[in-house]
């Protein structure tokens, strides 16, 4: 049962060590960002890359359910900042994405500490993305609730 | 295959980061997002079932879409290379679904359309490259892993209509 579906285009030219892409999302939010082999192994330079948009996707996804969990339980957040980080390694020689750390701070007036944990851990079993990565790839998410 | 060639793309761990920064509920509220290497700028990010989302905004299912046809488009790039049929041009279109199976929300499908301009290039062999570098792409990978279903079409540039 789908619940939403969203679409994005590269289009690449040349060699994937020479070559470059970019970038363009179906809301118009992603436009000609550009894409290279080299912003994954070189220097960057405000390209982005596969690793980059799983992390949005997944920093994304998790802040939306406990925004969700929070409003909720009726302690809507003032604020929440997640970090998100993801690992491409190499096993058994191939390339795999290997870990997902997120590291959340919640602003959220009246709130205990083992409460705003409790909401995390709801809202990792309700993200689609963690729900997908779960099992394959190590996530780790850490939880900080700043003072009031 | 090339394995040398594939130790040394991959010899190193490779990381990417972003920063989401979200106020107040999942309906009412709203959020920007940044990728943490700067490409696009501050992006704003609403949830599609809210009555502020509209274009100009992302959303997680659009980033998985962004994240399978960059990798899996730089993934039959080099896979082309390695089989004589470099590409001059390899366009990709991304779906990505979510919802939900047996009662737990997923990332139901992700659909890929790629067209490719690769000088003598047939059909059979850019379905066979195509199969190559679904088995190496990382995404397709984890997508797959997660129960996603993983459609790709490719096809030549010179049968475009």
């Amino acid at each position: 049962m789908p619940i939403a579906e969203r679409t994005a285009t590269v289009v690449w030219d040349g060699s994937l060590a020479r070559g470059s892409g970019t970038l363009e999302s179906g809301s118009g939010a992603l436009t000609g960002l550009p894409v290279t082999w080299a912003a994954r192994t070189e220097a960057p330079g405000g390209k982005t890359s596969p690793e980059e948009l799983i992390a949005g996707a997944h920093a994304t996804c998790f802040t939306m359910a406990l925004a969700l969990v929070l409003g909720e339980a009726g302690t809507p957040p003032e604020r929440l900042a997640t970090d998100a980080r993801c690992v491409l390694d190499e096993v058994d020689g191939a390339p795999r994405i290997t870990r997902v750390v997120l590291s959340v701070r919640g602003g959220v007036g009246g709130l205990d500490e083992p409460t705003f944990r409790d909401a995390v851990d709801r809202a990792s079993a309700l993200c689609p993305v963690s729900n997908a990565l779960r099992g394959n790839v190590d996530v780790t998410v850490e939880a900080t609730l700043d003072a009031a | 295959m090339a394995a040398a060639a594939d130790k040394h793309a991959t010899a190193h761990a490779l990381e990417g980061g972003a920063v989401v920064v979200w106020h107040d509920d999942l309906t009412s509220g709203e959020g920007s997002l940044r990728f943490g290497l700067g490409a696009g700028g501050e992006l704003s990010l609403r949830w599609p079932g809210s009555a502020s989302y509209g274009p100009g905004a992302t959303s997680p299912e659009e980033l998985a879409a962004a994240a399978h046809a960059s990798c899996f488009t730089m993934t039959l790039a080099d896979t082309l290379v390695r089989r004589g049929r470099p590409a001059r041009e390899i366009a990709t279109e991304a779906k990505t679904t979510f919802g939900v199976a047996a009662g737990v929300r997923i990332i139901l499908r992700s659909q890929l359309e790629i067209t490719v301009d690769a000088d003598g290039l047939s059909e059979a062999e850019l379905e066979h490259a195509t199969e190559i570098a679904g088995r190496y792409c990382p995404v397709s990978n984890t997508f797959r892993i997660a129960g996603a279903e993983i459609d790709v079409r490719a096809r030549p540039a010179t049968t475009r209509r």
